[in-house]
């Protein structure tokens, strides 16, 4: 599941949980009748007590936070982490963290502060609620963020215990959750947005969407600079060439020996088949239409790389021969 | 007296300064693929922020045997992949290839590799590389002139298609470069006539493929001695266009005419 926790112990590779303690935060003042609240007024105004500044004592940690230095940190009173697992992830994210805080003393109103924070990126979220005891919510979220290593979720309560959970990836509803997840955890420099996966191909094109999505699901990342320039290879070369593949997810990428960074899973791809030595002919007429620029630049794998097929990717910045 | 024994000395001992790269340098020559596809990803990155680190001799010497070794590789797959047709180099391979290719490439930056050994095994290795003719690389490489017609020559007499488009592409661009003044060591006579008769003798290859290619280095040698050739191709070769593409060998010789004329 792309979702973490904050509330307890570790839950699996990709979770996290904290323990919540007592308060370092004031505590609000407790709620009583005139007289009391009269006598506290009169107390901060004749005695010099002042509401103290919150002060956020573990910020420092969060961007030293390191797995072995983990423990020590979810154990600190009222403040909640969480981080994914091991290896850390690179990229963007949707990031969203609740806080829920029940208070352990029953006269005490509950302040609750949720913030999100990002090793890299400091404080990109933050939440404050107030609620009456037993209970109260606050909930920080960002909206795909760039992120360098951790994740913590940071929760204040009070004198109230609390707990927290995010969520890392926005759920599409449907297989489209899973392949993003394939991208976070394959490492891929990329994950796409649930927008950007489709089920038919974007230009027309003489080969269909089947033979385009050469992956496990029903969805694929198909970039029209590949469909629409392709489209223009075959049609000028003047017969079509069998299709060997196209989109891959990185799953299956990484099954048939692709690159971690395939231009496959980034849907700017494609492979034609043209199989034995006598095709060298097709290879060549094909290399020429693609990168001579009357349909685009592709970046052509060279023929000594690829003796049974034509791969032309539209990356912009070749590899060194293409 | 002192200082001539410390001179005698100093001269007789030569001093093997241990390179600071050592680690780095038995890993690109390890036997384990994924290690050396592991440091070429490390020198990558610290050649990014540390040029001095391709200027080390041990580095230099490491990568231009790790692309003779990889160039090797790829040459006995081409050569099973003849007989079995199985294709057995994965794209992550390819990628790392590149890789190994553009980090030989960079050797050849002014200043950096001097020593003339090393530097002529360099440029076989990159000549006879896997790249394609009408990439940045093999327009950079052809800048390098005269040193490297031998090796170009040498392509054009390989067995196998992509060697021998990659020797009439470098031969275009060695044309053109001598002509834009922009070759590091110009063509002598001799190599001129060397490699236009190189490029005269591929339009009559078999493969159509290869004559496309030798077509277009007769048209940027502007070999008028190729003329005759070129109209017998423009009539009959059987090699003709499929779609509105302008491609094909009738096609080339004709526009080659065209423009010698």
């Amino acid at each position: 599941m792309n979702y973490f926790t904050v509330n307890g112990g570790p839950a699996g590779d990709d979770e996290m949980l904290a323990s919540i303690g007592p308060s370092r935060m004031p505590g609000t003042p407790k709620r009583g009748g005139w007289i009391s609240q009269l006598l506290r007024t009169f107390r901060q105004l004749v005695g010099g007590e002042r509401p103290q500044p919150i002060t956020y004592n573990n910020q420092q940690s969060v961007r030293e936070m390191r797995a072995s230095e983990f423990t020590s940190l979810f154990r600190s009173p009222s403040v909640a982490f969480a981080r994914r697992g091991s290896p850390p992830p690179l990229g963007t994210a949707e990031i969203r963290c609740s806080g829920g805080a029940t208070s352990g003393n029953p006269d005490a109103d509950i302040d609750i502060f949720v913030e999100i924070w990002l090793e890299g990126g400091g404080r990109v979220g933050f939440a404050q609620a107030r609620g009456y005891t037993p209970s109260a919510q606050a909930v920080a979220s960002v909206q795909t963020v760039s992120y360098d290593r951790w994740i913590a979720c940071y929760i204040y309560a009070g004198t109230a215990t609390a707990q927290a959970t995010g969520t890392l990836l926005a759920d599409c509803g449907d297989d489209r959750t899973n392949m993003r997840e394939e991208y976070r955890a394959g490492q891929v420099a990329w994950t796409p947005e649930c927008t950007d996966f489709t089920q038919s191909v974007p230009t027309v094109s003489h080969y269909s969407f089947d033979e385009w999505n050469s992956g496990t699901y029903s969805w694929a990342v198909l970039r029209d600079t590949v469909t629409g320039n392709l489209y223009c290879v075959v049609s000028n070369y003047g017969s079509t060439p069998g299709f060997n593949s196209g989109y891959r997810n990185p799953a299956h990428n990484a099954a048939v020996g692709g690159a971690q960074n395939s231009r496959h899973v980034y849907g700017d791809a494609a492979d034609l088949d043209t199989p034995t030595s006598p095709n060298d002919a097709l290879y060549d007429a094909l290399r020429q239409l693609a990168k001579n620029g009357a349909c685009g630049v592709a970046c052509v794998e060279p023929r000594g790389m690829s003796p049974s097929h034509f791969h032309a990717d539209y990356r912009g910045a070749c590899p060194a021969g293409w | 007296m002192v200082s001539a024994f410390i001179l005698l000395v100093g001269f007789s001992v030569p001093v093997a300064l241990p390179s600071q790269h050592q680690q780095l340098v038995q890993r690109l020559g390890a036997s384990d693929l994924r290690t050396r596809m592991e440091a070429v990803s490390d020198l990558q990155a610290q050649s990014a922020s540390d040029r001095l680190v391709l200027a080390d001799r041990t580095v230099q010497d490491a990568v231009v045997s790790l692309l003779e070794t990889e160039n090797a590789r790829v040459a006995k797959h081409t050569a099973s992949f003849r007989k079995t047709g199985k294709d057995e180099l994965t794209e992550a391979y390819s990628e790392y290839y590149a890789q190994v290719l553009g980090l030989a490439n960079n050797l050849r930056k002014p200043g950096l590799l001097s020593n003339p050994a090393l530097l002529a095994r360099l440029r076989r290795a990159l000549v006879l590389g896997v790249y394609n003719p009408d990439s940045e690389f093999a327009r950079d490489l052809a800048r390098e002139g005269e040193p490297i017609v031998p090796l170009v020559l040498e392509l054009t007499r390989m067995p196998d298609g992509p060697s021998k488009w990659n020797g009439y592409g470098l031969i275009g661009e060695l044309f053109a470069g001598q002509e834009a003044r922009a070759l590091a060591v110009p063509l002598s006579a001799s190599s001129a006539a060397s490699l236009r008769a190189a490029a005269r003798a591929g339009l009559l290859d078999p493969a159509p493929d290869v004559r496309r290619s030798a077509i277009s280095a007769v048209l940027k040698a502007r070999d008028r001695a190729a003329i005759p050739v070129l109209e017998r191709l423009a009539q009959s070769d059987p090699d003709v266009d499929q779609g509105p593409a302008k491609y094909s060998v009738r096609s080339l010789a004709a526009e080659a005419l065209r423009r010698l004329r």
